[in-house]
């Protein structure tokens, strides 16, 4: 109890800030306290920075991953010019 | 285990189309992507005596195009330098009770596992979709710190914002990126 009343419980709103800075920077120890506090005890929140970090996850792999099915093409017309342009300069 | 680097005949062939691929995603411009390519073939050409051998060919050329990238951008940024403040910071104070601060609607759960997403095409044209309501600026920010991995202290020099807008930006584009992709793709019925 005397933990709640050193440590309010934030909104949703700065809970929502806090999780996602805490992909960008290192946040300190009260920051830290209060958003896992609050992430403990609000599911919708919980389940946004889930998704979020998910989300993240999701797209770095989707940048290293060349596509068997839909990797895009450059045209034989362009890599024709390009090697072109690489014989002659 | 070291190799030389191949013929530059060989190139276009070999790499052309990841590199190509791989600046497709982040700058979703199909002639820039192109020309990006092409200087990056022709950078990799000029400086070939400095390639060194302990490293992979491959991982040279995703290198010099990854500077290349961050090139555009940084003259791009350089003629629209200062902090983004274009009008997301309503629609995502709209998430939120005004008075208490606390969510308005329960998100929905997301039925899918992201990891097979990565093949499904229809999603990530959603998704790209959704990056294309973000100010420009706040997009850019959003791929280079999201799919490119870059720091943030190189994000700022680059787009030309100090770290706290950095943060501010980055927070506005998950808060809406999330819930576009769930009204456009996971509440949609899709998975």
């Amino acid at each position: 109890m005397k933990m709640m009343k050193m440590m309010p419980m934030i909104s949703c709103r700065e809970a929502s800030r806090l999780m996602s800075e805490k992909m960008d920077r290192g946040l300190g120890l009260a920051e830290r306290l209060s958003l896992g506090l609050h992430l403990a005890m609000c599911r919708g929140c919980s389940l946004i920075a889930q998704q979020i970090t998910g989300l993240r996850k999701l797209l770095r792999k989707y940048l290293k991953t060349v596509s068997k099915r839909n990797q895009p093409q450059l045209t034989p017309e362009q890599k024709d010019r390009i090697k072109q342009k690489l014989k002659t300069s | 285990m070291t190799e030389p680097l191949s013929n530059p005949d060989k190139w276009v062939d070999l790499y052309g189309d990841m590199l190509y691929g791989y600046a497709l995603k982040l700058v979703s411009n199909t002639s820039l992507a192109h020309d990006l390519v092409q200087d990056t073939f022709l950078a990799a050409l000029k400086s070939r005596k400095s390639f060194k051998k302990q490293s992979h060919e491959k991982t040279w050329f995703f290198g010099i195009l990854k500077h290349k990238i961050l090139d555009h951008l940084r003259d791009k940024y350089r003629q629209m330098p200062g902090n983004e403040n274009a009008g997301t910071e309503e629609a995502v104070e709209a998430f939120f009770d005004n008075a208490s601060g606390m969510l308005k609607k329960m998100p929905s759960a997301w039925q899918v596992h992201p990891s097979e997403l990565i093949e499904k095409e229809e999603f990530w044209s959603a998704l790209y979709s959704c990056l294309d309501h973000l100010p420009e600026k706040t997009r850019d920010a959003f791929k280079l710190r999201e799919l490119e991995e870059e720091k943030t202290e190189d994000i700022c020099k680059v787009l030309n914002i100090t770290a706290t807008n950095l943060w501010v930006i980055l927070h506005r584009a998950r808060v809406l990126m999330r819930s576009c992709l769930e009204k456009t793709w996971f509440k949609a019925g899709n998975s």
